[in-house]
């Protein structure tokens, strides 16, 4: 009989404890949940911020490409050569080696 | 005392929660539509997001169409007309406002035109300012547009204006480093009925759906200072950039051939010009330029007809230039032979007309090789009478002529090639000499093309790669089909060579250059009578040997000298005296 009551008071005791550990998970999930929606919900500044750092840097990259296509445009290229001084070559043309000839 | 004062409770109690009640069901249910959306609003962020337009690329990837930020320039007429004097009318309140913008506008628009005279400039200045007046004047209006796509260097020389009541909107516009080179090939960027940028002409039209890409519209959850909430994913369709074109075009070829053909239009008094240089060996586009063109950087102020490519819109007879698909035609079939003699006597009687030729001389017992380099029309009528028509439409149809080609440029025409049933004997003994049909630019260089490239007709194309943010595509030379026997071609590269080599011209080719061409001087028909216009080509390829290139130079209306011997072909030696040591092609020692 006493042996009964004992293992009951046991299974008790257990069963307590697992609904305590289960209550504490699920405190904890919770708990972190709501921190990490905090977190996450806070973070939108940056995202905003990093938006907008995105698109100026676009921008600025379209810029960059823009100058560098115009400065390399062969009708600019030809107006600083001719201020340069530089005069274009006529008549030039291309010579294949000729086969070597033996004298001998 | 106390249940009365229990009973005055529960009624306050019962009143105010009916009340409460009340303003619920007002709330949830008679307003709950109106609500929704406000909520919505309120929680939810809708962010428009654009495309940006696709580059077009030369062959070597250096940009020939880019994107640049643009603004529109607006004034809000409530804040602007705080600046009206009491005594002042509307008409000079808008001629002060429109004096201090219309400088920094004019200033962009003269930008890359140094060549503009300052007459021209005045009018330009007059424009711009009757339009700024007449939107300043506009009725019953808050906002109006008063400029589009103008640039940041100019919003910036207003915004230091600090005029109230003006302001801008982000736009983007189509940015052209080379500033008009290629401007037939490219096309131009307008507005459709939307008021959304649309494609029209060249590659603009034709490619205008992978070129525009996809607005798209996300929804993002924000908080109450409306910045993004991350624990949502953001919903809706995004953005998708239009795609790159990779042209063939060389940048550096066609720079030479714009420079060149209007340095031939204006020195020979033509009224227009169009040279295509092609790859016969691929059938790649890698110059074609029209002259006159348009002004890529204001497109409207320029005439319509001015946008059209030229080399695929324009249909002429081709005169001369054609005899070498002729004697392409009849050698092949076998209808004559490289030492066939024609008696060319005197003229060709055909269904009761009488054929000459140009000058009125005739060359008895002239080879094949001769009549060519004589541009014979009575060896050329000889030639297709030997054929008959059926063979000669047969061979004429095979080479392309009389439907597209199916280049990726927009506006493409046919020609024109009468239907057999209209063929008799005069329709065969003008076609030998390239009169009563027609054929555009393009049609005419890619047969030539074909001839150089073994006998095998290739399709013409200026895109070889659509480069998306997710695939690519890529376009692969395109043979249409074998056109003649590369034995034929082989015989009429140097038929070709003798007749540039034996030509009018012959002193002008450049020392070692070995192209094979024939020149053509079309008269042009006019309300069913050939006037005294004419049209003087000249449709080569070279090295004769390993054809690097085939190409067409089509002169209208030359003023200085009809004959393309002393118009086209000259003009086509220029540019090929550039081409040659541009590409490393060796001269013949």
């Amino acid at each position: 009989m006493v042996r009964k009551i004992v293992k009951k008071e046991k299974t008790k005791s257990f069963f307590r404890s697992l609904v305590a550990l289960f209550i504490m998970v699920i405190l904890s999930i919770s708990f972190a949940r709501v921190v990490f929606l905090n977190v996450l919900a806070a973070s939108g500044q940056q995202l905003a911020a990093a938006n907008q750092e995105t698109e100026i840097l676009k921008e600025e990259n379209q810029r960059l490409e823009n100058t560098i296509s115009q400065l390399k445009s062969l009708s600019r290229v030809e107006k600083i050569a001719s201020e340069k001084g530089f005069v274009k070559a006529k008549n030039v043309q291309v010579l294949t080696p000729k086969s070597p000839i033996a004298n001998r | 005392m106390i249940t009365s004062r229990i009973s005055i409770l529960e009624v306050i109690l019962l009143i105010f929660s009916a009340a409460i009640i009340g303003r619920l069901f007002y709330w949830q249910v008679v307003k709950n539509e109106e609500f929704t959306v406000a909520a919505e609003t309120q929680v939810e962020n809708t962010v428009f997001v654009g495309a940006d337009r696709g580059k077009i690329l030369a062959a070597d990837g250096s940009v020939l169409v880019s994107n640049q930020k643009s603004y529109l320039l607006y004034a809000i007429f409530p804040e602007i007309l705080k600046l009206k004097d009491k005594n002042e009318s509307k008409e000079d309140f808008s001629e002060r406002v429109s004096d201090k913008i219309v400088p920094a506008l004019l200033q962009e628009k003269i930008a890359n035109r140094e060549k503009l005279k300052s007459s021209e400039k005045d009018v330009l200045f007059s424009e711009i300012k009757t339009h700024i007046i007449k939107q300043l004047q506009l009725k019953n209006l808050v906002w109006v547009p008063l400029a589009n796509k103008i640039n940041e260097g100019t919003k910036e020389k207003i915004d230091k204006l600090k005029l109230s009541g003006i302001g801008f909107e982000e736009d983007t516009k189509r940015f052209y480093p080379e500033v008009n080179l290629a401007a037939n090939v490219l096309g131009f960027v307008g507005k459709d009925e939307q008021g959304d940028d649309k494609g029209y002409f060249g590659l603009e039209g034709y490619y205008d759906g992978e070129l525009r890409g996809r607005s798209g519209t996300l929804i993002q959850e924000v908080d109450a200072l409306g910045r993004p909430i991350l624990a949502s994913s953001p919903e809706g369709l995004g953005a998708l950039d239009g795609s790159d074109l990779l042209t063939n075009i060389d940048r550096t070829v066609q720079f030479i051939v714009d420079r060149k053909l209007f340095e031939g239009v204006e020195r020979y008094g033509a009224r227009s010009g169009i040279a295509i240089i092609l790859d016969p060996n691929t059938g790649a586009v890698i110059a074609s330029s029209s002259y006159p063109s348009f002004d890529l950087l204001g497109p409207v102020n320029s005439p319509t007809t001015e946008f059209k490519n030229l080399g695929v819109s324009e249909v002429y007879e081709p005169g001369s230039t054609f005899k070498s698909i002729t004697f392409s035609a009849a050698l092949d079939s076998g209808s004559i032979k490289p030492d066939t003699i024609c008696s060319c006597r005197g003229p060709v009687k055909a269904s009761g007309y009488e054929v000459q030729t140009v000058d009125n001389k005739y060359h008895p017992g002239s080879t094949v090789t001769q009549i060519l380099q004589h541009s014979d029309n009575v060896g050329a009528a000889f030639a297709a009478q030997k054929m008959g028509t059926d063979t000669f439409l047969k061979y004429i149809n095979n080479f392309g002529f009389g439907a597209q080609t199916g280049i990726d440029l927009q506006g493409e025409e046919t020609g024109i090639i009468k239907q057999r049933k209209d063929w008799h004997e005069i329709e065969l003994v003008t076609a030998a000499f390239g009169q009563g049909l027609s054929v555009t630019p393009l049609q005419m260089v890619n047969a030539v093309a074909a001839i150089a490239n073994d006998g095998i007709l290739m399709k013409p194309y200026v895109v070889k790669k659509i480069i998306g943010s997710k695939s690519t595509v890529d376009f692969s030379p395109k043979k249409v089909g074998r056109v003649l026997k590369s034995s034929t071609a082989t015989l009429m590269k140097q038929l070709l060579l003798a007749a540039v080599e034996g030509g009018e011209a012959k002193k002008l080719i450049p020392h070692g250059y070995r192209i094979g061409g024939k020149t053509g001087t079309a008269q042009v028909p006019i309300a069913g009578q050939y006037s005294t216009k004419t049209v003087a080509s000249f449709v080569a390829f070279g090295p004769v040997e390993e054809p690097r290139f085939a190409a067409i130079i089509v002169l209208f209306d030359p003023s200085a000298s009809i004959f393309a011997a002393e118009t086209a072909e000259p003009l086509f030696f220029e540019i090929a005296s550039e081409l040659y040591p541009y590409w490393g092609i060796p001269i013949d020692q």
